[in-house]
């Protein structure tokens, strides 16, 4: 069993099945597939660990105030 | 695009109604984005901060079928605290965030399984393979973020507007682009005469304000 296989199966353990996953790359090179598994795998073991922040502010409040032209 | 709108329909009227209610006046936020795709679409999302080692990678999401879960898993811009329209990487980030939460919308054909991401979207992506449907599902997120993030709606309005005429007449959409909050190459998309068009015809279709 790869690391994938085995963080796929502890999410699901967690939140039962995926039925999709999607990763925003293009352009990527093969060792950069491998590194984008493996973020993949670090982020989601990050987050079974309880090691990741939920964004509840996206800081885009003040933005607003932005007035637009007619 | 009919197909896209067909699925985001419900989202787009609340939001572009809410808009409304505001005369136009404000673009819209992450946090109304990720609320209506809760109530529509029937989902608890949580959106997690993390550091990818592969700077291309910008966000992941990862739905569950039994629980109704989505976690997105997204990069912030590293430079600002706080978003700064304009911070072409703070524009990338909210734009990361809605075409994540467009996929929740995905149809079933446009789902990707997780035995499937290698061979059947990272290998595909390195192609530009678009008669992969998992493939060809990144590229019509990126339209829907652009209807979530620059509304028709709103950008109809914007149309003739000085700093729009002067964006077509120069090439420069940094302004367009940061009063949206979106990227400058979408930016460029949203405003351009056929993706006008094509949106038109397809909100018509649609029964959606064309």
């Amino acid at each position: 069993m790869t690391a994938y296989d085995a963080i796929i199966s502890d999410l699901e353990s967690k939140h039962g099945k995926i039925d999709n996953i999607k990763f925003i790359v293009k352009d990527l090179t093969r060792p950069e597939i491998d590194m984008a598994i493996d973020d993949f795998v670090a982020a989601a073991s990050s987050y079974l660990n309880g090691g990741l922040k939920p964004v509840t502010e996206f800081a885009d409040k003040g933005f607003a105030a932005t007035r637009f032209e007619r | 695009m009919n197909n896209l709108l067909a699925r985001l329909k419900p989202i787009i009227v609340e939001l572009e109604h809410d808009l409304e209610r505001d005369n136009f006046t404000r673009p819209v936020e992450i946090s109304e984005l990720v609320a209506l795709f809760s109530k529509h679409a029937d989902r608890e999302i949580e959106v997690l901060d993390v550091k990818f080692k592969l700077q291309k990678l910008r966000g992941l999401n990862v739905s569950f079928s039994d629980s109704k879960k989505t976690l997105i898993f997204t990069r912030p811009c590293e430079e600002s605290h706080t978003f700064d329209p304009g911070c072409e990487e703070c524009r990338g980030f909210r734009f990361t965030i809605a075409k994540e939460l467009v996929h929740i919308c995905d149809s079933q054909s446009d789902k990707t399984p997780p035995a499937a991401i290698r061979a059947e979207l990272l290998e595909g992506l390195v192609t530009f393979d678009l008669d992969r449907s998992g493939v060809a599902a990144e590229y019509i997120a990126e339209l829907g973020a652009t209807e979530l993030l620059a509304p028709y709606a709103h950008r109809r309005l914007s149309v003739g507007s000085f700093t729009e005429e002067k964006a077509k007449a120069t090439g420069d959409y940094d302004k367009l682009a940061s009063q949206f909050g979106i990227p400058v190459k979408y930016a460029k998309l949203a405003f351009s005469d056929p993706y006008m068009e094509l949106v038109k015809e397809a909100r018509r279709l649609n029964g959606l304000r064309s």
